[in-house]
């Protein structure tokens, strides 16, 4: 753009005459040396900076996803209750805090049913691990003619599987027994689940019989410490006496559960085949007490033939 | 004239302006091209007022590493030569506050602060001595100027900046920028003619 005021136009030819003249000496110039220290730091200045975005971002991501899940789950440890402010937001609340609570009673209530009937119905196999009926097992493997005077570890092989599962020393002497007692052991043996034969009523784990059975328990605790004992007196000879008093005394100990029906009527007949009548007796009143339902033999009905 | 010069180079090129945009998001070679425009004149802009070469390096040094150092914070506000010369500016007086003033050169020595004009070509010998002969009574005469007036002048002449920018640039009214570029330029031409009417 031309100056248009005089004095500006004599400024403007005045400069162009200087600048014509100093032209020729406007060549001085930085040495290479200095412009290529400069480029340098000019190119340095812009390299940190994309290092350091490039760091910079995913480091910020990853900080931001440690914050967003530390903090979510101090948020679900630390949920607060709900707050009741007002009486219709109170029962509704109520209920929503019950919910929780009803689930668990039941399961409780069930929990407590389920060991009573398992306690009650429990298949002899498990008892029959025990050690102290594995003592005993051991102590007493005698021949075949023998293995009738201890049939305990023997009846619940017979009461959990069909006889032809069984070992053959197990079957012989199941085989042995009358063939009465054999159909009923199989019909009640495997528990108070399993569905009874036609006709012959199964010892169920009502209620009735479980307010009768804790105090039958007692009963029932202390007729199995003296069959331990008795078959400890047997034992002593072999020398292991000092075992099964420490078992016997382990037993006593726990709170034994009932000898299921089969186990009674087989510590009955040892004890009748012993001479001992009356304690056999006792342990028929016993089982009888614990298992009213259950049928008896002919041999057994006998020895109960006083009482009736 | 070095505007219309200057002009006709950076017609179809980018303006300083973009180039140190481009520079502040991360091109370097924005920046290379920017200082390859503008090294000369600021350079020269140094030297002529603080005299030294070694200093005018140093002084030089600084004002590239403060726009470089600024180059976050830059934001198109003005012409970028005004931005740039401004930083020289306050370079120059930063000098001069911490060193005793202007070292003038001797056009008679030949140390590293002699000025060496060259010579348009070998078929003139004669023009080319002669064209030597007033640059350096020009920049004799440029020394022996009051401050004010020399950096008015260099401001005009090697930043190519109006009246207005170089008002600004001073923190002075454009009537006394104009007023001191009238001294200078009358100075100067008085200057060259005394000289020639000496010799």
């Amino acid at each position: 753009m031309k100056p248009t005021l005089p004095e500006d136009r004599e400024l403007e030819e005045m400069r162009a005459e200087v600048s014509e003249r100093y032209r020729p000496a406007a060549n001085d110039e930085p040495t290479a040396r200095l412009d290529a220290k400069i480029l340098e730091a000019a190119r340095n200045e812009v390299k940190p900076a994309r290092r350091k975005r490039e760091w910079q971002i995913p480091a910020s991501i990853a900080a931001v996803l440690v914050l967003a899940v530390s903090l979510g789950l101090v948020v679900r440890d630390h949920i607060p209750p709900p707050e009741v402010t007002g009486q219709g937001k109170s029962t509704a609340d109520e209920a929503r805090l019950a919910k929780p609570a009803q689930p668990a009673l039941a399961m409780q209530d069930s929990s407590r049913q389920m060991s009573e009937a398992y306690r009650e119905a429990r298949p002899s196999r498990e008892r029959s691990d025990r050690p102290d009926r594995q003592l005993l097992a051991s102590s007493d493997a005698t021949p075949k003619g023998q293995s009738k005077a201890m049939p305990q570890s023997a009846a619940p092989e017979h009461a959990n599987g069909p006889v032809q599962s069984r070992p053959p020393a197990e079957a012989d002497a199941s085989a042995q027994s009358p063939a009465s007692f054999a159909a009923v052991a199989d019909a009640v043996a495997p528990g108070a689940a399993a569905p009874a034969a036609p006709g012959i009523p199964a010892p169920a784990p009502s209620s009735g019989a479980r307010s009768f059975g804790e105090a039958a328990e007692k009963e029932q605790a202390n007729v199995a410490s003296l069959a331990v004992e008795a078959k400890d007196k047997k034992a002593e000879s072999a020398g292991l006496l000092s075992k099964r008093v420490a078992t016997a005394q382990a037993v006593r100990k726990q709170d034994a559960p009932p000898p299921s029906p089969q186990e009674w009527v087989h510590r009955i007949e040892d004890l009748l085949k012993d001479g001992k009548r009356a304690d056999a007796r006792d342990q028929l009143l016993a089982m009888r007490r614990q298992y009213p339902a259950y049928p008896l033999t002919e041999q057994l009905q006998a020895l109960l033939g006083g009482q009736h | 004239m070095l505007g219309a010069r200057l002009a006709l180079v950076s017609a179809d090129a980018v303006p300083d302006e973009q180039l140190m945009l481009r520079y502040r998001d991360g091109d370097a070679a924005a920046f290379d091209e920017l200082y390859g425009r503008h090294r000369g004149g600021v350079f020269r802009y140094v030297l002529r007022q603080v005299g030294l070469r070694s200093t005018a390096e140093e002084v030089f040094q600084e004002i590239w590493m403060r726009i470089i150092s600024s180059r976050t914070r830059y934001r198109v506000e003005a012409r970028f030569a005004t931005f740039l010369y401004h930083i020289a500016h306050n370079c120059v007086m930063d000098h001069f506050r911490r060193k005793t003033p202007l070292h003038l050169v001797s056009l008679d020595d030949e140390s590293e602060e002699a000025i060496e004009v060259p010579g348009p070509g070998r078929d003139q010998p004669e023009r080319a001595v002669a064209l030597r002969q007033t640059a350096a009574k020009l920049l004799n005469a440029l020394a022996l100027l009051p401050p004010e007036q020399r950096e008015v002048f260099l401001l005009h002449e090697e930043g190519d900046l109006t009246l207005e920018e170089i008002a600004g640039i001073t923190g002075t009214g454009r009537e006394t920028v104009k007023s001191r570029l009238r001294y200078a330029l009358a100075k100067l031409r008085e200057g060259i003619d005394h000289e020639a009417d000496v010799a």
